[in-house]
C-alpha cells in the first residue's frame, strides 16, 4: 500500500499554489490534511502526478466574523472548529457537527476546506453547509469568485472547483431569529461515515409557523440532497407532530436516493432517514421555539 | 498453595518498551542491503493462468528479481499438513489439500500470489507489480456451503471429484432412543459468518541468507517459530542448526499465525537463498484481508431433545465447516465446535454429523475461540428456545443441565481437536454461575428494572450465558532457566508471544521458585536460537503447557542452588530460604550466599566438577499434559437497542471466570478485556462480507468493523477458581475464552430487549440491517 | 451486484436501436471512454478511463452483443479489466414502443465487480454506477434529439455540440477532463 510516484511541492503562499496548480492542472492534486487523499493514494485509487501540500501556508486557518456570518480559512482543522467558542456561539449546528465526523485523530487533521473539496457524498460538512447555505470563496490566477454551496457540489466527489482552482475561506451566514437546527445520523461506530443522515433547519414566523425548512441529507444520494418537496409541505404551517410525520415520509419515500451498500440497504436507508427526519424536526422545532 | 509473586497483580515488565516503542517488531529489522518483496496476487477468486508477462516490471529501474512458480523448479511445493491427519475413527473421509507458494495453473481464492517482485524499496516494489500482465480465464467460484456439494458444482481441486474436505461423525449414547422418550424436541438451523482476525500487527517476514556463514536468519511475526524452523530447513535442504527464525514481540496473533507455511513464508527464504540478500515484507492491510486466514462461517441443523422439566435428554446436529481454498490445519476448528456444542451440560446422548467443505474463499483456520464459539453459540440459543417453549427460566434450565462438581474428569466420549478422547478435567459451575446472576442483579433487572424500563418505552434486555473452554493441551512445551553470576535469571521457552504478557507471567513462576524480584528475570520467547524445542502459542495453552514447563524448570533449578548452597553453608536444605536473591539459612539471617556467587561456583573455570553433574545452576524442563485443562466462565450483560435505528448500546458487562490458578490477575483480566471486544465484534460488527464470485467486498478496515474503544462497555471480571488439577500450577488457559460466549450472550440480551418482536435469532454476526430486516420478515408475518 | 432500471427516450424503437448500436455515440455517453471499435461482428473493444472525482482507474476489455432481436431485445456482455480490479456483466435490453413516439428501455443485469474495486471500493460502488448510467442517458437523450432534429433538417447529426456544454454544466468536470483528453473528442471538436 504505498502511493505511485508523485513530485511533491510545499509552496509558502496561496499564489505559488495557483501558479502550481495552472501549470500542472488535472495532473496536480492540493494535498490539505490528507485524510481521504492519502487513502486514495495509498491503494492507488488516485495518482496525481504532483501534490501540492499547502499546510506550509500561513493565514489560512482563521476562524473570524464578518456582517452577519462568520468566514472560515480553508485549512482551519475540524479539531478547531469544533472548539472553536465563536462556531459555537454563531453557528451551533456546526459546533454539533464536528464531533460526528471520524475520530479525533483525523479531526486533528483533516480540514474543512478539504472536507467540502472532496465532497464525498457522505460527508457531514457538505449537508451542513448546504443546510446553512453557506458560500465558498474560490481562487485561481484570474481571480476569485463566490460560489453559493447549492451550486459548489455537483455530483459524487465532484465540485464547480476547476483543476486550477483553490478553495480558499468558506462564509456561513447566520441564522434569523427563531430558527432551530438538528443534525441526526446513524453511523454503525461513532466515527464512521454515516448510513444516513440528515440537517435540518427551521425558521418560525411570530406565530409560531414555518417561515422556512430545510432538510438535507447526508449518504442519500450523490451529493447533498435538498428534500425540497417536504420543505414545502412544512412552509406556512404549524408544527405538529403529524405534519413532521408526513414531511418525513415524503422525504425518505421520494426524496431522497440512496444506495445499497454492504452497510445498509436503501430500504434501511430510507426507513432511518424517516426516523431521523422525524426526530430532527421535533429537535430543530423545540430548539426554535426556544428563541435565540 | 499460598503463593508469594504467583497471583500477583504485577505490571507487565514488558510495557515500559513497547508502550515507548523501544521493542523489536519484524517492521524495526533492517539490514545491509536489504531488498523488499511486494507481490502481484490474483484479484480473481478462481481462475485458471494463461499467461504471466514480467517483462515490463522487470524494465522498472531499481527492480532486482521477479518470480513466478515457474522458477521455483522442483523447490515448489504444498505447503506441509499443520495438523496431523484425524484418526481412524469410522468412515472419516478426509482429503487433504495444501496453499502453494506461488500459483502454477489455477488460482482457487482471491489474493493468492501468481508472483513476488524483488526491488530496492518498497514503493518500487509496487510500481513493478502494477506492472505485471497476467491473462486469467476466470471460473465460476465456488461460494455456498451446500451449492457446492451438488452434483455438477464447479470443483475447487479440479483432482478431487467433490468440494468436500471432509467428513465424519460422532456418536455418544442413543440420540434416537432419547428422543423418543422427550417431552420437547426442537430443531433449528443456524447460520455463523465468517470474521477476521485483524491483528494490530500484519504478518512480516525479514529473510537473510548469509552465504559464507551458510546460514539463514528469519524474523517472522510468527505464533509458532520452531516449526517454521524446521519446516524451512527441510525444504532447503538445509540442517535445522542453519536455520534461525525469530518471532520478536508480535502484534496479536489470534490463531492465523500459528498458521504455517503461509505462501510468503515458503518464497522469501527461498528467494533470499538465491540471491544472498536480505529480503523484507510487511503485509498491508488489504493483503491480510485475502492471505490470512480468517474462521468461522458455518451452516448447523441442531436438534435437542428435553423433558419437560428441562433436562436435556439428547443433542443431535448435522452441520457443514466452510475450509476455504485449502485445509492445512486439519480438522481443528470443527471437532472444537463439535466438542463445545454440549457445553458444560451433562448430555449423555449426542450425535455429530460433520461436513467441511472447500469453497474459493481465504484458507480457514483457528481464530481466537477456534470452533468454540460456534458450539457455544448453538447449545445456549438451543436452550433458550427451549426454555421459552417450556415456560422456564432459562437461568433455572442452565442450573438443571450443569455437570455436578462431583462428576469430573468427565469424560464425553467423543474425541477432541486433538484426537484425544475429550476429557474435562475439573469444574465447579453452579457457584460461578450464581455469582454472575448476582453481579448483574439479574432478579432485580427481571422484577424490577426492566419492567420499570420498558414503561419508559425503553427497550433494555439481559443475557447470560455460561461456556467451557477446553485448554492448555499437548503436545508439549520446554523451557530453559539459569541463574547468571550476576545473580540475574536468564530464561527462554519456545513459545512466541503476541501480547499474552509471557515475559511478565513466566518471570513470575520463577521468582517464585527462585527468590528473585520479577525484574530480575529476562525471558525471552520465540527464538529458536534460544530454545529450539515446541510448538507455539495456540489452544490457550501457553500459561498451563509454556508454564508449566517453566515452573518445572524453574523448580529444578531451585532443588540445584539448594543442593550447593547446603553444601557451602553446611546447613541441611530443608533449613535454608530463597529469598531476595539469596539463600539463607532460616532464623540465621546472616548466614546466607547469593545466587550470583552459587552460579560462580557452579562453573568453575578450574578444577574438577564432579562427575555425574553437571555445570551451571541451570536446567531444561519440559511439559506435556495427557490431556487438557478445561476452563469455565460466565458472561451477562444488559444491553438497550432503539428499534428504530437498530442501533445498540451495552449498558453493563459482567464476567466471571474460571482459569483455575491464577500467574497474574492484571493479565488475564486483559485477555479477557480483548476477547470480549473481538466477542462483540462476532457479535455485532465483524463480518467478512463475500459475494457471489468469493471476492471479498470490505478488504478494509473502513468496511470491516472493528469494534473500539467507543463500542465497548466497561467490564467487570470476577475470578473464580478450580485449580487444574493434572498440572502443578493449577493453570487453565484464558486467551480464548473472553471471546466464546459473546456472540450467545449477545443475541439471548437482544431478544430479550425485543421481547415485544418475539424475535428468534438463529445468526450470527448481527447488524442493525440485519435486525432491521428480522424485525420486518415479523412485522410482514404477523 | 444488481443493475436494473428504466429510462424513456423520446425516439422510436428504430432510432433508439440505432443510436445504441452506434459505437461513436455509445463512446460519448459512457464517460470516459477512449476508444471503441467494432473487432468482430457485435464485438467491441473499449479502452474507458473511468474517472469519479479524483479517482480514476483505467479499463480496457471488450462488449458482445447477443441475442438480437430488432428492433426489440438484445443482451450485452462486457468484460472488462483494469489496475484498480475487474469488471464482468450481462444485461438483456428491452426496447418497447410506448405508442407516443417515445420508446420505453428496460435494462436488467448483473454485473460483477472484483479486486480492489470492490474490496476498497464498497461505499462508493452502488452511487458511482447509478450515477454514470444517468448520465449516459442524459447524453444519449441529447444525441438522439440531435439525431432527430438533423433526420427532419436532412443534414448529419452533430452530437458533441449541445451534449458537450450540458455535460460540462451538469457533470463533473474531472469527467469532463477524461472526455476531453479522449482523442474521438478531438476529432469530433474539430467540426
Ligand atoms: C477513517 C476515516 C473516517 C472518516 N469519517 C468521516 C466522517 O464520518 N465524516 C466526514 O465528513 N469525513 C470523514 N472522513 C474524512 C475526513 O473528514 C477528511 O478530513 C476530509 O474528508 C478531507 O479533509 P482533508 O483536509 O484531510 O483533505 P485531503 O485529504 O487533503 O484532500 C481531500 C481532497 O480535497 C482536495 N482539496 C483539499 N483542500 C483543498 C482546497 N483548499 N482547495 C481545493 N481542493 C482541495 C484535495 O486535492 C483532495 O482531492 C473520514 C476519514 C477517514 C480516514
Amino acid at each position: 500500500m504505498k502511493p505511485a510516484p508523485f513530485e511533491y511541492y510545499a509552496p509558502t503562499s496561496v499564489s505559488e499554489v495557483l501558479e502550481l496548480l495552472n501549470e500542472h492542472g488535472y495532473d496536480a492534486k492540493i494535498l490539505a490534511g490528507g485524510q481521504s487523499l492519502i487513502p486514495m493514494m495509498n491503494f492507488r485509487l488516485v495518482q496525481p502526478a504532483v501534490l501540492v501540500d499547502i499546510n506550509k501556508i500561513p493565514n489560512l486557518s482563521y476562524i473570524k466574523t464578518h456582517e452577519n456570518g462568520i468566514r472560515l480559512g480553508a485549512m482551519v482543522r475540524h479539531t478547531q472548529a469544533e472548539r472553536d467558542s465563536l462556531i459555537k456561539e454563531r453557528v451551533p449546528l456546526l459546533h454539533e457537527t464536528m464531533p460526528q465526523i471520524a475520530t479525533i485523530q483525523i479531526r486533528n487533521r483533516g480540514t474543512i476546506g478539504g472536507s467540502l473539496a472532496h465532497a464525498d457524498a457522505s460527508a457531514e460538512l457538505v449537508a451542513v453547509t448546504t443546510a446553512l447555505e453557506a458560500r465558498f470563496k474560490i481562487q485561481n490566477l484570474e481571480g476569485e469568485r463566490w460560489v453559493p454551496a447549492s451550486e459548489f457540489f455537483v455530483g459524487l466527489l465532484m465540485t464547480s472547483l476547476e483543476p486550477e482552482d483553490m478553495l480558499v475561506e468558506i462564509e456561513i451566514p447566520d441564522l434569523p431569529a427563531r430558527s432551530g437546527w438538528s443534525l441526526k445520523e446513524v453511523a454503525r461506530r461513532p466515527h464512521d461515515f454515516a448510513l444516513i443522515g440528515v440537517a435540518a433547519v427551521l425558521t418560525l414566523d411570530k406565530k409560531d409557523r414555518c417561515q422556512s425548512a430545510k432538510l438535507v441529507y447526508l449518504s442519500a444520494g450523490d451529493g447533498p440532497l435538498v428534500a425540497e418537496e417536504a420543505a414545502v409541505l412544512l412552509q406556512g404551517q404549524k408544527i405538529s407532530e403529524d405534519l413532521i410525520i408526513a414531511a418525513a415520509e415524503k422525504a425518505a419515500t421520494e426524496e431522497i436516493d440512496p444506495g445499497n451498500d454492504i452497510h445498509a440497504t436503501a430500504d434501511f436507508r430510507r426507513h432511518l432517514a424517516n426516523v431521523l427526519t422525524r426526530r430532527a424536526l421535533a429537535e430543530a422545532y423545540q430548539r426554535a421555539k426556544g428563541g435565540k | 498453595m499460598t503463593y508469594k509473586v504467583i497471583g500477583k497483580r504485577v505490571k507487565r515488565v514488558e510495557d515500559p518498551r513497547l508502550l515507548t516503542g523501544q521493542a523489536l517488531f519484524v517492521g524495526d529489522v533492517s539490514l545491509p542491503g536489504m531488498l523488499y518483496a511486494a507481490f502481484f496476487r490474483s484479484d480473481y477468486a478462481h481462475a485458471k493462468v494463461i499467461s504471466i508477462d514480467i517483462s515490463q516490471a522487470l524494465e522498472i529501474p531499481g527492480v532486482v528479481g521477479v518470480y513466478t512458480a515457474e522458477d521455483m523448479g522442483d523447490d515448489w511445493e504444498p505447503g506441509p499438513p499443520l495438523v496431523s491427519p484425524p484418526p481412524t475413527l469410522e468412515n472419516v473421509v478426509f482429503n487433504s489439500r495444501r496453499q502453494v507458494p506461488l500459483v502454477k495453473g489455477k488460482v482457487k481464492h482471491a489474493g493468492e500470489i501468481i508472483a513476488v517482485v524483488i526491488a530496492e524499496s518498497r514503493y518500487i516494489a509496487e510500481d513493478a507489480a502494477e506492472e505485471i500482465l497476467v491473462e486469467f480465464e476466470p471460473l465460476p467460484a465456488v461460494v455456498d456451503l451446500e451449492k457446492c456439494l451438488e452434483p455438477g458444482s464447479v470443483l475447487v481441486h479440479d483432482d478431487l471429484d467433490t468440494n468436500l474436505a471432509a467428513h465424519l461423525i460422532q456418536n455418544k449414547g442413543d440420540y434416537e432412543g432419547a428422543r423418543k422418550e422427550a417431552d420437547l424436541v426442537i430443531s433449528r438451523r443456524f447460520h455463523l459468518d465468517r470474521g477476521a482476525a485483524a491483528a494490530l500487527e500484519n504478518r512480516g517476514i525479514v529473510a537473510d541468507w548469509d552465504e559464507k556463514n551458510q546460514h539463514l536468519t528469519v524474523w517472522d511475526a510468527t505464533q509458532s517459530p520452531i516449526p517454521i524452523r524446521n519446516g524451512l530447513a527441510a525444504r532447503l535442504g538445509l540442517r535445522t542448526h542453519q536455520v534461525r527464525v525469530v518471532a520478536p514481540f508480535v502484534g496479536g496473533g489470534f490463531g492465523p499465525k500459528i498458521m504455517m507455511f503461509y505462501a510468503e513464508e515458503m518464497v522469501l527464504p527461498w528467494i533470499s537463498m538465491k540471491l544472498g540478500k536480505p529480503i523484507k515484507w510487511i503485509e498491508d492491510r488489504r493483503e491480510n484481508f485475502y492471505a490470512t486466514t480468517q474462521e468461522r462461517e458455518q451452516i448447523h441443523d441442531v436438534e435437542m431433545a428435553l423433558s419437560k422439566e428441562g433436562h436435556i435428554l439428547g443433542i443431535k446436529q448435522k452441520f457443514i465447516h466452510d475450509t476455504g481454498a485449502f485445509n492445512p490445519y486439519g480438522l481443528t476448528t470443527p471437532l472444537n465446535t463439535q466438542s463445545h456444542s454440549m457445553g458444560g451440560y451433562d448430555v449423555q446422548n449426542y450425535y455429530s454429523d460433520l461436513t467441511v467443505v472447500f469453497t474459493n474463499k481465504t484458507i480457514v483456520t483457528p481464530v481466537r475461540g477456534a470452533g468454540r464459539p460456534q458450539g457455544i453459540y448453538i447449545v445456549e440459543r438451543m436452550l433458550d428456545i427451549a426454555a421459552r417453549e417450556l415456560e422456564l427460566d432459562p437461568m433455572e434450565v442452565r442450573r438443571l443441565n450443569f455437570i455436578p462438581p462431583d462428576a469430573f474428569p468427565y469424560d464425553h466420549e467423543i474425541i477432541d481437536q486433538a484426537f484425544a478422547t475429550l476429557i474435562f478435567d475439573s469444574g465447579n459451575y453452579e457457584p460461578a454461575f450464581d455469582k454472575a446472576l448476582e453481579m448483574l442483579g439479574y432478579e432485580d433487572f427481571i422484577k424490577n428494572e426492566q419492567p420499570r424500563l420498558r414503561a419508559e418505552g425503553k427497550y433494555v434486555g439481559i443475557g447470560i450465558v455460561p461456556f467451557v473452554e477446553t485448554t492448555g493441551v499437548g503436545p508439549y512445551e520446554g523451557a530453559r532457566v539459569s541463574v547468571e553470576p550476576s545473580g540475574k535469571i536468564s530464561a527462554a521457552t519456545g513459545v512466541g508471544t503476541q501480547g499474552q504478557s509471557h515475559m511478565t507471567a513466566f518471570a513470575q513462576v520463577i521468582a517464585e521458585q527462585l527468590g528473585v524480584e520479577v525484574s530480575d528475570v529476562s525471558m525471552v520467547t520465540g527464538d529458536t536460537a534460544e530454545f529450539h524445542w515446541g510448538t507455539g502459542t495456540f489452544a490457550s495453552r501457553g500459561a498451563v503447557v509454556a508454564g508449566n514447563a517453566v515452573n518445572a524448570a524453574a523448580g529444578d533449578v531451585r532443588l540445584k542452588v539448594l543442593k550447593l548452597a547446603s553444601k557451602i553453608l553446611e546447613t541441611p536444605e530443608e533449613e535454608l530460604v530463597l529469598e531476595d536473591g539469596m539463600v539463607r539459612v532460616a532464623d540465621k539471617p546472616d548466614q546466607s550466599i547469593s545466587l550470583g556467587e552459587l552460579a560462580l561456583l557452579a562453573n568453575p573455570l578450574r578444577g574438577a566438577v564432579e562427575p555425574g553433574t553437571e555445570p551451571g545452576l541451570e536446567s531444561t524442563k519440559y511439559f506435556g499434559p495427557a490431556f487438557g485443562a478445561t476452563a469455565f466462565g460466565v458472561h451477562g450483560m444488559i444491553l438497550e437497542v432503539d428499534p428504530e435505528t437498530m442501533m445498540i448500546n451495552i449498558r453493563k458487562y459482567i464476567t466471571v471466570e474460571d482459569c483455575g490458578t491464577m500467574i497474574n490477575p492484571l493479565v488475564v483480566e486483559g485477555q479477557i478485556h480483548g476477547g470480549v471486544s473481538m466477542g462483540i465484534g462476532n457479535a455485532y460488527y465483524e463480518k467478512l462480507h463475500y459475494d457471489e464470485n468469493a471476492q471479498l467486498l470490505n478488504a478494509s478496515l473502513a468496511d470491516y468493523l472493528i469494534p473500539g474503544s467507543t463500542e465497548m462497555p466497561h467490564i467487570e471480571v470476577h475470578h473464580a477458581n478450580t485449580p487444574a488439577p493434572n498440572n502443578e500450577l493449577g493453570t487453565k488457559g484464558v486467551g480464548e475464552a473472553g471471546a466464546i460466549p459473546v456472540p450467545a450472550v449477545f443475541a439471548q440480551a437482544l431478544e430479550n430487549a425485543l421481547h415485544d418482536y418475539d424475535l428468534e435469532i438463529l445468526e450470527t454476526p448481527l447488524s442493525p440491517n440485519r435486525l432491521y430486516e428480522l424485525l420486518q420478515k415479523k412485522e410482514d408475518n404477523s | 451486484m444488481k443493475v436494473e432500471g428504466e429510462h424513456i427516450f423520446k425516439g422510436t424503437q428504430k432510432q433508439v436501436w440505432d443510436l445504441f448500436r452506434d459505437t461513436e455515440v455509445m463512446a460519448t455517453a459512457l464517460p470516459g471512454t477512449e476508444k471503441m471499435e467494432a473487432v468482430g461482428e457485435n464485438v467491441y473493444e473499449a479502452v474507458m478511463n473511468v474517472r469519479v472525482g479524483p479517482v480514476a482507474g483505467k479499463f480496457s476489455g471488450n462488449l458482445v452483443i447477443s441475442n438480437e432481436n430488432f428492433p426489440e431485445t438484445y443482451t450485452m456482455t462486457v468484460d472488462g479489466r483494469g489496475k484498480p480490479g475487474f469488471l464482468k456483466g450481462v444485461g438483456d435490453v428491452i426496447l418497447s414502443d410506448q405508442g407516443d413516439g417515445s420508446t420505453l428501455m428496460k435494462y436488467t443485469g448483473e454485473v460483477q465487480i472484483g479486486g480492489k474495486l470492490a474490496g476498497v471500493g464498497q461505499r462508493l460502488i452502488d452511487t458511482v454506477s447509478k450515477s454514470i448510467i444517468n448520465q449516459a442517458f442524459d447524453i444519449l437523450d441529447q444525441n438522439l434529439v440531435e439525431r432527430s432534429a438533423a433526420e427532419a433538417e436532412g443534414r448529419e447529426a452533430e452530437y458533441q455540440g449541445a451534449s458537450e456544454k450540458d455535460y460540462a454544466a451538469t457533470v463533473a468536470k474531472d469527467l469532463v477532463g477524461g472526455v476531453l483528453s479522449a482523442p474521438w473528442v478531438k476529432k469530433l471538436k474539430g467540426k
